[in-house]
Formats: structure tokens, sequence, C-alpha cells
């Protein structure tokens, strides 16, 4: 790991101020990249970034410096992100996945989008879908582990990413395709 | 469904990248919060710390302060109780049997009869000559100019400046009696005061609380002291009521007309016994040993 992230984080240990500053905004790019996936609004982002700074720094003594911080930072987001919208998890997605259809993207299309266009995209998502969609396709987990994760069943995660991407195309061709 | 993969893959491809490439605003916004937060609770601990540390402090502080106070006030009083107040007292005890001779600091000479206490305090006993006495004792007091001396019984308050006086005080006889054999001796009893010269008592009844005075009328009140018995034409019953106050013996007279027979005798450390034989050879008269008292009666 790199020295002074190393030593920031033992400067965390003893709660000093300057380097949790140092750290928090270290990691703010890549803490608020994964944040805005999943939150609804650029504020919740923020509001989740910090929440999951609060959790790092209480919990930094725990931190297996031999591991990477940023997955554990991460890891600490995403969990933040899912607390924040557990409330919504059990309401969501009875979607039939029968109704997806296939929609093909034009590459220019997605060539043209920047950041914004893409966090608008994803905050124009239900909860839900935009939370397994990063979940299965930008996290890399299988349904059986956002099951779990969310404590949902598989085909609820199922149902939920096919929505996401249902609602994607249409975002993205109603807003962005001539 | 291949190229829909493919597309699938680009679009989430573009999201990470264009997603971590961006920079994100209100970085210092966000911080700010965060560091609220952060040091809202530091302060709280902190300054509950710091509470409790007052609190401690404050509390030992007061507790030192109290603890020196206390130790001072105690330092202050056996300071105060050293070299003002402690007295320690000097007591002298006789036994049933025998009386003693004393002689005190100031170079007074107490004679000590049976069954009696007296105390007095070490310290000041020559400045402030007071002398407690439980029983009876015989004082002779050595003048001091200017120092009286005071004899404290249970009921009176006798005061002198250079005298040789009786003090009967018994506490389990009804009367107090204070005798004056030389010099004058003042007998205090709460408001009264009566100056007692050569040959005169006090006497203060405890049962009734009546204190008088009189001319000494028991010649032999220092008895106990010198052993020696005077009579000068006493009429019998007055000699027996001497005989039984001395020797606690009950003397009844059975026969008429002996009361006012008078004696003129002197007995020095006789028993009674011997007394009463004497008397019977000077008066002729006959004297029986009864079952708890000695019979007087005339000769048949």
């Amino acid at each position: 790991m790199d020295k002074n992230i190393q030593l920031l984080i033992e400067k965390c240990y003893k709660r000093d101020i300057r380097a949790q500053e140092k750290l928090y905004k270290l990691f703010y790019n890549y803490g608020m990249s994964i944040a805005v996936r999943y939150s609804h609004n650029l504020d919740i982002a923020g509001e989740v970034y910090n929440e999951s700074f609060l959790k790092v720094f209480k919990r930094i003594r725990i931190f297996d410096p031999k591991k990477s911080f940023k997955s554990w930072l991460r890891m600490i987001l995403i969990n933040t992100a899912i607390d924040y919208y557990r409330k919504e998890i059990r309401h969501s997605c009875h979607t039939d996945i029968t109704e997806c259809e296939t929609i093909k993207y034009s590459g220019d299309v997605i060539e043209k989008l920047n950041a914004e266009d893409i966090i608008k995209i994803l905050h124009e998502l239900p909860n839900m879908n935009r939370i397994v969609f990063n979940l299965y396709e930008l996290e890399g987990y299988k349904h059986e582990e956002i099951s779990e994760m969310l404590n949902i069943t598989r085909s609820t995660s199922r149902s939920c990413l096919s929505r996401a991407k249902e609602k994607l195309r249409h975002i993205i061709a109603n807003n962005h395709e001539i | 469904m291949k190229s829909k993969n493919i597309s699938e893959k680009i679009l989430i491809d573009k999201i990470k990248k264009e997603l971590q490439n961006h920079n994100y605003e209100n970085v210092n916004e966000n911080w700010l919060k965060t560091k609220k937060k952060l040091i809202g609770k530091r302060q709280i601990e902190n300054d509950e710390f710091k509470n409790k540390l007052l609190k401690y402090e404050g509390n030992s502080k007061r507790i030192y302060s109290i603890a020196a106070s206390i130790a001072l006030i105690l330092g202050l009083s056996y300071f105060i109780y050293q070299f003002f107040i402690k007295v320690e007292f000097i007591e002298y005890h006789t036994s049933k049997d025998i009386h003693q001779k004393y002689e005190l600091p100031d170079g007074s000479v107490v004679w000590l009869n049976i069954n009696s206490k007296i105390s007095y305090p070490d310290k000041f006993f020559r400045n402030k000559r007071i002398l407690h006495l439980e029983g009876e004792a015989f004082f002779n007091i050595r003048p001091i100019p200017g120092k009286t001396y005071r004899v404290l019984t249970p009921f009176t308050e006798i005061e002198v400046v250079g005298t040789e006086f009786n003090v009967k005080a018994y506490h389990d006889e009804n009367i107090e009696v204070v005798t004056v054999k030389t010099g004058v001796v003042s007998v205090r009893r709460k408001k009264i005061e009566y100056l007692l010269h050569p040959g005169e008592s006090s006497l203060l009844n405890k049962a009734d609380s009546m204190f008088i005075k009189e001319e000494n009328s028991d010649v032999n009140y220092e008895f106990w002291k010198t052993q020696k018995l005077e009579f000068r034409d006493t009429p019998l019953n007055v000699v027996i009521k001497t005989l039984e106050s001395v020797f606690h013996k009950r003397i009844v007279i059975v026969s008429a007309g002996l009361d006012t027979i008078g004696l003129n005798a002197t007995y020095v450390n006789l028993g009674l016994n011997e007394i009463l034989d004497a008397i019977a050879l000077t008066l002729d008269v006959e004297i029986n040993q009864g079952i708890d008292s000695v019979i007087i009666a005339q000769p048949e």
C-alpha cells in the first residue's frame, strides 16, 4: 500500500483531524464515484460518503493495513448506501422479467455520454433497480450474493436488474438518441 | 443478444470510466459536515472528560483543603490542649483500713482518712491550688502570699489562705462538716458563704440542703488522724455518740441516770474495747458486748 496512505491511516489512529481531512479528501473522487451511482442525487451521494468516512474513522483500528484501503472503503460505501435505501428494498422490484426487451444502444450515443449525463441517467432509475444494477454490473456480484446482501430473493434481484437495464435503455433512447 | 451484450458492456465501461474520472464538487463543504460531526463528538467527549476532570479536581481540591483545615485544627487543638487545657490529675486513694499522710508539691500536708480520695491538677497546682476531695481529710495548708487554696467537695467549695482544717465529706454520709483548727476558712455552698474561725464548723445537710455555721461540738474530729480522744466533763451520752461515730459501733445506755455523768479522760492509740474498759473503771459502770451493740449499765 501507498506509504503516504499508510502514514495517514496511522495518524488517524490518534484521531489526528488533519490526517483525517487528508484521507477524506484523498479518496473523495474515488468514493463519490461509487456513492453517486448508488444514490438518487448528489446530496445523498455526499451524505453516503460522509457517513462512510465517519465509519472509516471509527473503525480505522480494525482496518488491516495489508489489505487495500480502497477495497475496504468501497465495501463501507456500498453498505452505507444500501443501508440508506434499506427501508425501500422489500417493496420494490415486482416486475415481470418477461417484458425485458432488447434495445440496441448506438455506439455513438454512448460515446457522447459524459459523467454528468451518466449520473443523471442513473439517478432517474428507481432506487432498488439502480442498486442491483450497480452491484451486478459494476461491482460484479452474483444474484446469489446480492440476494444475501439485500435480504431479497434471487428472482427479485434478477427482476430488479432487468428493470434497471430496461429503464436505462429507455432513458438513453429518449434523451440522447437522435 | 450478442450485440446487446456488447453495447451493454460498452455502456458499463463508459459509466465506470466517466464516473471515476469525474471531478466531484463540494469536497470542502462535505468535509466540513464530517469535521463538525467528528469534532462535535470529540468536543462532547472532551467536554465530558474535562467536566469529570474538573469535578474530580474540584472535589480533590476541596478534600485537600478540608483535610488541611482539619489537620490544622487538630494540630492547634492539640497544642492548646497540651499547653492550656490538658490537665493531668494526680490522685491519692485510701483503703477502708488505713489513713494516709500526703505531702503536696506546694509543701502543704494532707491526711487522708479511710475510704477517701483527693485529686489535683498536676500542671497548675503551683499557680492555682485546687484540690478535689471525696471522703475526709485534714489539711495543713502552707500559706503562699496572694495565692489561695481551694478544696472542692461534691457539695461545697472551701477557700483558704493558710490554715489547718478538717473536711468530712463522705458521699455515703448525709452531713458534710468543715472544722477549722487554725486560721480562717471560707466555705461556700451555692450563694451562702461562711467565714469559719478556729473552733467553728460548717455543717451541710445534703438531704434538706440546710447549710449552717456553728461552734464545733466535736472536739475529737481529728481522732481519725491523731488517734487521740479527749473528753472534758463530757456527759456520757455525748462520749458514747463520739465513740459510735469513731468506731462505727452501736452503744446503748440501759440504766437511767448514767447519761449525764461527766467524763474526764484522754485516750491515745486505744481501740474501742480498751477505751470501754477504761470508762468502765473510771465511771464504775458495767459494760457488756451484745449481739450487735455494746450495752452500758449500772452495776447491780
